[in-house]
């Protein structure tokens, strides 16, 4: 016995040890974690609840004409950016959500390369929402590459019925402008003007836009001729005066043009001296509207004279525009100009989209714009989206210059509904 | 009687392209700078009575405006030379060298003005980046009966005094003859006594402020924008090579060769071939292509300052451009 002692005892301690060690184990997986596992959980749980109560800033890119040939209207539209970026904020607090938007603002200098340049800027800081391109010819060169990056890019101003496309990330919180030339074609022919020379841009928004009235204008009972300009120059006297000599050709009672604001005000400061010119009625679309240029003279008069009426994206008896323009008017002195509205909404609805969406990626934020879009109402009216991501109800001004009170101011005066052009 | 809308803007655009042609023609063949700032001083005499008259909110005398926007632009090319082109030339920088320099100058320039520009438009509360001067001179006067634009008028009288007092100037002074003399041979002309140095100095002045006058004088035509001397320069540049970049006389001759091509040419064109007014600049660019191909200008083709050669009868006064003037 005395012999197999120490035996007996070496197998007495390794079975203390192992049973020690299947004691620790058992105990670890059913009785929970121990008191430093607790402790790190609650650190964990303490960081979520620190963020939970930490203001999230989420950055919007917005790309915007601050030069070039909208520089006119793009300047002025920095200003309702920032308008929209602080209600947005407003209403953040006013929710008591912890979410703080902030613009990246970026000069595309209304060319197609700069816009594309700055989406990719954009998505290289991670940005997934982009408010702009303005112009048409824009938004087309920088969609394949929102779409295979999934950007979501909400243009408050393009309105090309061709880039009207389903299953995009392109939103436009404009009509397309097939609803315009019809607009359009109805307020020339209001006017008892059966024969017209559509003077547009030779871009994606000029040429589609005479496509579409032409076809509207000849439903009437009108005809139209289409001349187109070159979109790159500095000057258009040569081309106006070819627009009088083919005027004078064809006996047509009046000229319609489809510009942007700075070649638009070139082509009728040339106009204005064209004594032939002036006998014709005028009518544009809403590409012009804005520019400074008209409120002065000698083009103010011209406008006086040729009694020039357009036509403009715009629910013109909606209060909150009212409301909105009243703001505008109060920093910028003078009314906002065409597409305000619309982009105010556009920066609303983003903002709305980020926050609705179950996370930061381009598809769940592109979901969520189209349910925030059917229940927001708006400064430019109901902003619900299409199937093809163009808003669905868009209403029509008609819009011309008028003097008042010794200067020249521009003036709402009539509206285009079901089909009729009803004037003030 | 009316005149033609078309044979008006061809004067008027001969006028304009003169103006700004003629001194980048200047300034290459005295100083072998082939300068892309050069748009920048027609974008800035453009702007001087933009500035003056809508930050005073007065309606600016034409001549206030002429001397204005020519000080500005005689300045602004100064001190270009002085603190770019002169220190490159002192270290014998090649012409790459100093055209390459230009760009550089062009880019600073134009931001500069950009950043000059929104600062005052935010500060006046008043557009400033598509605008035109408020000038006293009224847009018709009625002259025997016919109803004459007044700027028309002006911008042919300005252009006729400018270049006149040039040509003057460049054959009848002393300091004319001096920058004949360095444009032709340098390394002579200072055996002779010729300061180089001060000679450019005055030539970039004569060429800044001419240009700035083609940017006034396109101020009182269309709009000015901060974009409006590049998008003419390469008009400009057509119009000078056409002169071989050396000739005065035959750069007027290319801004009446580009004027009438854009004016004149287009409508036939348009009128008889159905081509589309779109391709007006094209034409522009097709001459200035052909150009250079046919008649290289200065020390492309062959190394040598290329000479026009007109015979003496015919073109007498023509021979004063053969590196002359």
């Amino acid at each position: 016995m005395s012999a197999q002692l120490p035996r007996l005892l070496v197998f007495l301690v390794i079975g203390i040890v192992i049973g020690a060690a299947a004691s620790y184990a058992y105990v670890n997986s059913t009785v929970g974690p121990t008191i430093n596992e607790l402790n790190s959980r609650i650190a964990s749980l303490q960081e979520q609840v620190n963020l939970l109560n930490q203001t999230v800033e989420y950055k919007i890119g917005v790309t915007l004409p601050l030069t070039g040939q909208l520089q006119d209207v793009g300047q002025q539209w920095k200003t309702v950016v920032d308008i929209a970026f602080e209600d947005l904020n407003k209403e953040m607090q006013r929710y008591k959500i912890r979410a703080k938007f902030t613009p990246v603002i970026l000069d595309d200098k209304t060319t197609d390369t700069q816009a594309l340049t700055n989406i990719q800027t954009f998505h290289q800081a991670g940005i997934k929402v982009v408010i702009g391109p303005a112009a048409s010819f824009q938004v087309k060169a920088v969609s394949r590459y929102v779409n295979d990056n999934k950007i979501v890019i909400v243009s408050p101003s393009s309105t090309a019925p061709t880039l009207a496309i389903p299953g995009d990330f392109i939103y436009r919180t404009v009509g397309s402008d097939a609803g315009q030339a019809k607009a359009l074609a109805a307020l020339v022919k209001s006017q008892g003007i059966s024969k017209v020379i559509v003077f547009h841009r030779n871009d994606e928004y000029g040429v589609a836009f005479e496509e579409f009235f032409e076809k509207e204008f000849k439903a009437l009972g009108g005809t139209s001729i289409g001349i187109s300009y070159d979109t790159t120059l500095e000057d258009y006297a040569s081309e106006v005066a070819q627009l009088s000599a083919r005027a004078k050709r064809e006996g047509v009672e009046g000229i319609v043009i489809i510009t942007f604001d700075t070649d638009g005000v070139n082509i009728l400061s040339h106009a204005s001296k064209d004594p032939y010119l002036a006998t014709l009625k005028w009518f544009s679309s809403e590409g012009i509207h804005g520019a400074m240029g008209l409120l002065e003279d000698p083009i103010a008069s011209f406008i006086q004279k040729t009694n020039l009426l357009g036509t403009r994206p715009l629910f013109k008896e909606n209060p909150l525009l009212h409301e909105f323009a009243a703001r505008y008017k109060a920093i910028r002195g003078h009314d906002p100009p065409v597409f305000s509205a619309n982009l105010y909404d556009a920066v609303i609805l983003a903002g709305w989209a980020i926050i609705r969406a179950e996370r930061y990626d381009g598809e769940a934020i592109r979901n969520a714009l189209v349910e925030v879009a059917k229940t927001y109402y708006g400064v430019s009216g109901l902003t619900m989206f299409d199937e093809n991501g163009d808003k669905l109800f868009q209403d029509y001004s008609v819009w011309t210059v008028k003097p008042v009170n010794g200067k020249y101011e521009y003036a709402d005066v009539g509206s285009y509904s079901g089909g009729t052009i009803t004037l003030d | 009687m009316e005149i033609p809308r078309e044979l008006v803007n061809t004067i008027w655009y001969m006028c304009l392209y003169s103006l700004m042609a003629t001194p980048l023609t200047l300034s290459y063949r005295t100083s072998r700078v082939l300068n892309f700032a050069h748009g920048i001083y027609i974008t800035v005499g453009a702007y001087v009575p933009v500035l003056i008259s809508r930050g005073l909110n007065i309606s600016l005398s034409p001549v206030i405006a002429i001397l204005a926007s020519f000080s500005v632009g005689a300045i602004l090319a100064m001190v270009s030379h002085l603190l770019v082109f002169s220190p490159l030339i002192r270290r014998r920088a090649t012409p790459v060298t100093l055209m390459i320099a230009s760009m550089g100058l062009w880019i600073f320039t134009k931001y500069a003005l950009y950043a000059i520009i929104s600062v005052l438009q935010k500060a006046w509360m008043t557009p400033l980046t598509y605008t035109n001067p408020n000038i006293d001179v009224p847009y018709s006067i009625l002259f025997m009966g016919v109803d004459i634009n007044a700027r028309f008028i002006l911008t042919i009288l300005l252009a006729a005094l400018v270049l006149t007092s040039l040509a003057l100037f460049l054959t009848k002074t002393k300091t004319g003859m001096a920058i004949r003399a360095i444009a032709d041979n340098p390394e002579l002309a200072q055996l002779t006594g010729i300061s180089r140095e001060k000679t450019l100095l005055i030539t970039w002045a004569i060429s800044g402020g001419i240009a700035a006058l083609g940017g006034f004088a396109w101020s009182i035509f269309a709009y000015v924008s901060p974009e409006t001397g590049d998008n003419l320069i390469l008009q400009v540049f057509a119009c000078s090579v056409i002169g071989g970049l050396i000739s005065l006389p035959i750069t007027l001759i290319g801004a009446a060769i580009i004027s009438s091509t854009e004016n004149l040419l287009i409508v036939f064109l348009n009128r008889y071939f159905g081509v589309e007014l779109s391709f007006r600049p094209f034409l522009s660019f097709l001459i200035l292509l052909l150009t250079i191909l046919i008649r290289p200008p200065a020390g492309a083709g062959g190394g040598l300052p290329y000479r026009y050669r007109f015979p003496r009868h015919i073109f007498r006064f023509l021979r004063r451009g053969e590196g002359n003037v």
